[in-house]
């Protein structure tokens, strides 16, 4: 599957292109929401599982990853996705994916993972 | 003029005598044989992996092609007989010593293309190209007999350093070009030399031909010991008569015991009935089949996806299947190919790529010059050097509608 291209960990911070923003922040109490921006590869999507596993692992109730903003996402990106399910199912916490983006939408379907883990247009959408 | 019987008699002498020759030697036994057989100053070129040139096989130096010259498949006259499978001959009678002809044949064993033939002959009548076909052919086997164990063969056809990923693929595949009754069998891989995790197997059993593709995550040495282990296991299970769901749930316990959950293959495996074109199929997670009908459309064979194997989704795996029909050709293939990008981020896709093997095909090449077109195309659109690896695995049902494959 995709790998990066030379000198891509240099430009990761610097490139908007190969750069990815992950943010984390509460927005009732037991319910986070992780907002993900930029190029998700083999070299940025560190910062997902970084962000996301502690908290599915912490014992929240509700993790919500909103991927709109995401322009791309490779098999390591979706790895995270699904450790980040895997651990979910057993610590008893829950986890929804919001408004991938197309390219995301697309890996998430042509893999299946789409029927695995919940996704929802908005984060509004998603039940209490 | 050449003497058929004496050539049969010739070339059998050239398999005997072949069985105790290292590969550094066949040169000098083709050029022996074949004069007997009317056929002077013959000599070997085998084609890289890429398919781009044809190299001499001298005999000399630790590539075996020391001292040998090389044209390019593409523009050059010994290019065309490749590409074309054909016995060409050089205009003119200047160039060769005693005003003899001289011809160029692609070497084949009847399906996979390992470079040309040249030699140079008194006539130009029918025995004597049906004679170069019959040396041509008898020197596939020679080539196929010997390379598997060669290093010099292995140095020959390439044109840069390989990484160990690709060295184990090219090692775990099985050859690009098959050929039965009913069936041709082509694929391409690239980049060649840096192959990650992609992956291609068919096999025949009886009427059945299995087709199956992988794409493992990841572009390190890793990801191609994973896709050697999903091969190895997906093998392992249907060797042992396993039905494609299980063979893909055998693939999937073998990667979890080996990688836990951090290494994934997605993939299709299909099997084709080559006797009544029945075609059964499931998708773990992977692109759909593509199936190129009438030359005219293509269609997705829908499959729900049962997740990669070793991500342990615990989907259930469901199996399709589809009639095909004569002349049929079904497309598995890996996300690098459609998602190539030139310089300004658009992608090949897939609708360029459906388009190339329908009008290739109208253009009446062989389904292993359409394949090598095409990868040269995908290459050239990317500028030479793909992000990802980008395989395809080609099939064409023909029922009963045979190809000529031989020059």
């Amino acid at each position: 599957m995709r790998r990066g291209r030379p000198g891509e960990e240099d430009r990761v911070s610097g490139d908007p292109d190969t750069s990815v923003d992950v943010r984390v922040r509460t927005t009732a109490p037991g319910r986070r929401l992780v907002t993900v921006t930029g190029h998700v590869d083999l070299h940025t999507a560190h910062r997902l599982a970084d962000a996301v596993q502690p908290l599915v692992d912490g014992g929240h109730d509700m993790v919500l990853v909103d991927l709109s903003g995401v322009t791309f996402l490779d098999s390591t990106g979706l790895t995270c996705l699904i450790t980040a399910h895997r651990t979910a199912r057993s610590t008893g916490a829950r986890l929804a994916l919001v408004a991938p983006s197309p390219p995301v939408l697309r890996m998430l379907q042509i893999t299946g993972v789409d029927q695995v883990i919940p996704t929802y247009p908005s984060p509004d959408a998603v039940p209490r | 003029m050449v003497d058929r019987a004496a050539t049969a008699l010739s070339l059998v002498r050239m398999m005997q005598a072949s069985h105790t020759v290292t590969l550094e030697q066949i040169p000098g036994l083709v050029a022996e044989h074949a004069a007997r057989a009317g056929l002077h100053d013959a000599a070997v070129y085998v084609v890289d992996i890429r398919e781009t040139v044809l190299r001499r096989l001298t005999g000399e130096g630790c590539d075996a092609g020391g001292g040998g010259e090389e044209y390019t498949v593409q523009g050059s006259l010994p290019g065309q007989a490749y590409q074309r499978v054909d016995v060409l001959a050089e205009p003119g009678q200047d160039g060769t010593p005693g005003g003899r002809r001289r011809w160029w044949v692609a070497v084949t064993d009847g399906v996979e293309r390992l470079g040309v033939l040249r030699a140079d002959t008194d006539g130009d009548d029918e025995p004597t190209r049906q004679t170069l076909r019959d040396l041509a052919s008898t020197t596939a086997l020679l080539l196929l007999s010997k390379r598997s164990f060669s290093d010099s063969y292995a140095r020959l056809v390439r044109t840069e350093a390989m990484n160990v990923a690709a060295e184990m693929q090219w090692n775990l595949t099985p050859p690009p070009a098959y050929a039965g009754h009913d069936v041709t069998v082509g694929a391409v891989m690239e980049p060649a030399y840096q192959v990650g995790g992609d992956a291609f197997d068919y096999a025949v059993a009886g009427t059945t031909l299995h087709l199956s593709i992988f794409d493992a995550m990841g572009h390190d040495t890793t990801a191609g010991i994973t896709a050697n282990v999903a091969v190895a296991a997906c093998r392992n299970a249907r060797r042992q008569g396993a039905s494609l769901a299980e063979t893909s749930r055998q693939v999937e316990r073998v990667l979890l015991e080996q990688f836990s959950t951090t290494r994934y293959v997605t993939g299709i495996l299909a099997d084709l009935d080559t006797a009544s074109g029945r075609l059964a199929w499931i998708n773990r997670g992977h692109h759909l089949p593509l199936l190129v009908r009438d030359n005219r459309w293509a269609i997705e064979l829908v499959c729900p996806p049962a997740g990669p194997m070793g991500s342990a989704l615990g989907l259930p795996v469901i199996q399709r299947t589809e009639q095909l029909q004569p002349g049929d050709r079904l497309l598995l293939y890996t996300d690098g190919l459609v998602e190539a990008r030139d310089a300004d981020g658009s992608e090949f896709g897939r609708d360029r790529f459906v388009d190339f093997i329908r009008r290739q095909h109208a253009g009446r090449h062989t389904l292993h010059e359409t394949l090598r077109r095409l990868m040269a195309a995908v290459m050239d659109h990317h500028a030479g050097r793909l992000d990802d690896d980008a395989t395809v695995l080609l099939t064409e049902w023909r029922g009963s509608d045979q190809q000529e494959l031989t020059p």
